[in-house]
């Protein structure tokens, strides 16, 4: 009898998650631990580290078969097999279809488009300018990416991290990455993307000073004009038009946000908006997190290919901010002082934090002036402008 | 990567978001401009209102006390009456020359003042 039990042991044990740890799961899983860490205590994008950090947890304990990253690698040209996923897949498994499909980050960004005010920027258009410029962070670090080795894929992924925008970063490379055998995972993109993201308040401030003098950052601008709700329901029908015709790539993006958006201004479909950006944007929020983070797979995050993602993230971001701020600098010069270079670094999205640094800063030299909804308008032209280079990377690159 | 196909990438880039924004700012210009012409159009159909449009002036005491017929009538009167009270405490004659309609903060400048001071 004896004998049987300790059999038993033996077997439990032979079968347990414990017996199948290996060391890169171990990391993986102390490096979840540290992401929870940054959510829980230090308030880093909580809302979706948390559950990426969990999906990472999960992914990486031994046998829980709930994802299964050989079932998303495919061959370049071959199709994914849907019918194996579901007969063979797990439980993210099923809800990573949606990344997959780029249902999620749509939806994610009619949410947002509910709850964005773009009054700023109608009311200063010339704010899409700052909004356009600031994705030069994008595009230089396309440059920086394919010097370090990655291919076009690869480095288009890497680059939107530029763009400061989470959704768009996973839409675009969920999108790019297709085809299996890639050093970057849609994952390590989202990780890099929302950790910057989180990180702003103390990237960017660094970089405005540095690139404007005291005169610059007291400019007081000029009152915003009030915009009528008209011009207000009119705007989001006319960017979908005029973006969905100019590069059609970036319609889903653009169009979700601005169907979100024309939700709110219209004021006829208020249980739509509010389901919009409350109940529906939560359930896509914890289904996207943890789908993401268990593709965050030991091979790909314990690896010389993700401290180069990590490098040239800060590169893009810091890139995007300082191209943001000196076109904002030439504005100034142009306008005669009217406008004050401290709202350019929030061309990059990252709603509303960006706008709300520009506003940290401008009042450390003068806490009566009140940069904060001028710096709203090339916010959310920032939003925007990364869907529009997103669609321009997706509609360049074969994928 | 080819450097050429690279630059490619980041100049057609670059110049298809600078238009895309672009066009969204004529856009933007151009209703913004209709919207304004169709709102002097209308102010110009409407008659002018000398209440609303010009500071309000009341002379007290050598003029009889003209209060404009509107929603600040009660204010007036309390801050007169209590101005007068002072007057007859301290002996002094104490009048209301003028009261004029100051530049408030704007609803977007209360809003930021709001979000700024929020956590103190």
């Amino acid at each position: 009898m004896i004998q049987i039990f300790l059999d038993t042991l033996a077997d439990l044990a032979r079968s347990s998650g414990l017996a199948a740890l290996q060391w890169q799961n171990a990391v993986m899983i102390l490096i979840s631990f540290v992401f929870m860490y940054l959510a829980i205590k230090k308030g880093f994008e909580p809302l979706l580290l948390l559950p990426i950090a969990f999906g990472m947890l999960l992914t990486n304990l031994p046998l829980t078969e709930m994802y299964h990253p050989e079932l998303w690698n495919i061959d370049e040209g071959a199709e994914l097999d849907f019918g194996r996923i579901l007969h063979e897949g797990g439980l993210i498994d099923y809800l990573y279809i949606g990344v997959k499909l780029q249902i999620y980050p749509a939806l994610i960004f009619l949410g947002i488009g509910c709850m964005t005010d773009f009054a700023p920027l109608i009311a200063n258009p010339k704010s899409f300018l700052l909004g356009a410029a600031a994705q030069a962070g994008i595009f230089l670090t396309f440059i920086g990416a394919a010097a370090l080795g990655f291919n076009a894929n690869e480095a288009g992924s890497i680059a939107i991290i530029g763009g400061a925008d989470g959704p768009t970063s996973i839409y675009v490379s969920s999108k790019l990455l297709n085809a299996g055998g890639y050093e970057v995972e849609v994952g390590t993109i989202a990780l890099a993307a929302y950790t910057y993201m989180a990180l702003v308040p103390l990237i960017q401030p660094p970089i405005m000073r540095a690139l404007t003098t005291k005169k610059e950052r007291l400019v007081r601008m000029e009152q915003l004009r009030t915009v009528s709700k008209t011009e207000k329901i009119i705007f989001p029908i006319a960017v979908t038009v005029i973006i969905a015709l100019l590069v059609p790539s970036a319609a889903p993006l653009v169009g979700m946000l601005m169907l979100g958006n024309l939700f709110k201004e219209s004021g006829c479909v208020d249980r739509l908006s509010k389901t919009a950006q409350n109940e529906l944007m939560n359930i896509i929020t914890i289904f996207l997190g943890i789908s993401v983070g268990a593709t965050t797979v030991a091979s790909k995050i314990i690896s010389v290919a993700f401290l180069k993602v990590i490098l040239l993230g800060v590169v893009a971001f810091a890139v995007g901010s300082a191209s943001g701020v000196l076109f904002a600098k030439l504005m100034y010069l142009v306008t005669g002082g009217k406008v004050n270079p401290l709202i350019g670094s929030a061309g990059v999205s990252a709603v509303p934090m960006a706008a709300r640094v520009s506003q940290k800063v401008g009042a450390e030299e003068d806490p009566t002036n009140f940069l904060l909804m001028h710096a709203m308008g090339p916010n959310v032209a920032g939003v925007i402008g990364s869907a529009v280079a997103a669609g321009v990377l997706l509609s360049i690159i074969p994928h | 990567m080819n450097p050429e196909y690279v630059g490619a990438v980041v100049i057609s880039g670059l110049v298809i978001v600078f238009l895309g924004l672009i066009l969204l700012i004529i856009a933007v210009n151009v209703m913004g401009a209709v919207f304004k012409g169709i709102k002097g159009m209308r102010k110009k159909q409407k008659p002018a209102d000398p209440v609303q449009d010009s500071p309000r002036v009341i002379p007290m005491p050598s003029e009889p006390l003209v209060i404009p017929q509107s929603e600040d009538e009660e204010i007036i009167a309390v801050i007169a009456a209590a101005i007068a009270a002072i007057g007859e405490s301290t002996g002094k004659r104490l009048s209301i020359k003028s009261i004029r309609q100051k530049n408030t903060r704007s609803s977007w400048a209360g809003a930021a003042l709001h979000e700024n001071t929020r956590p103190f």
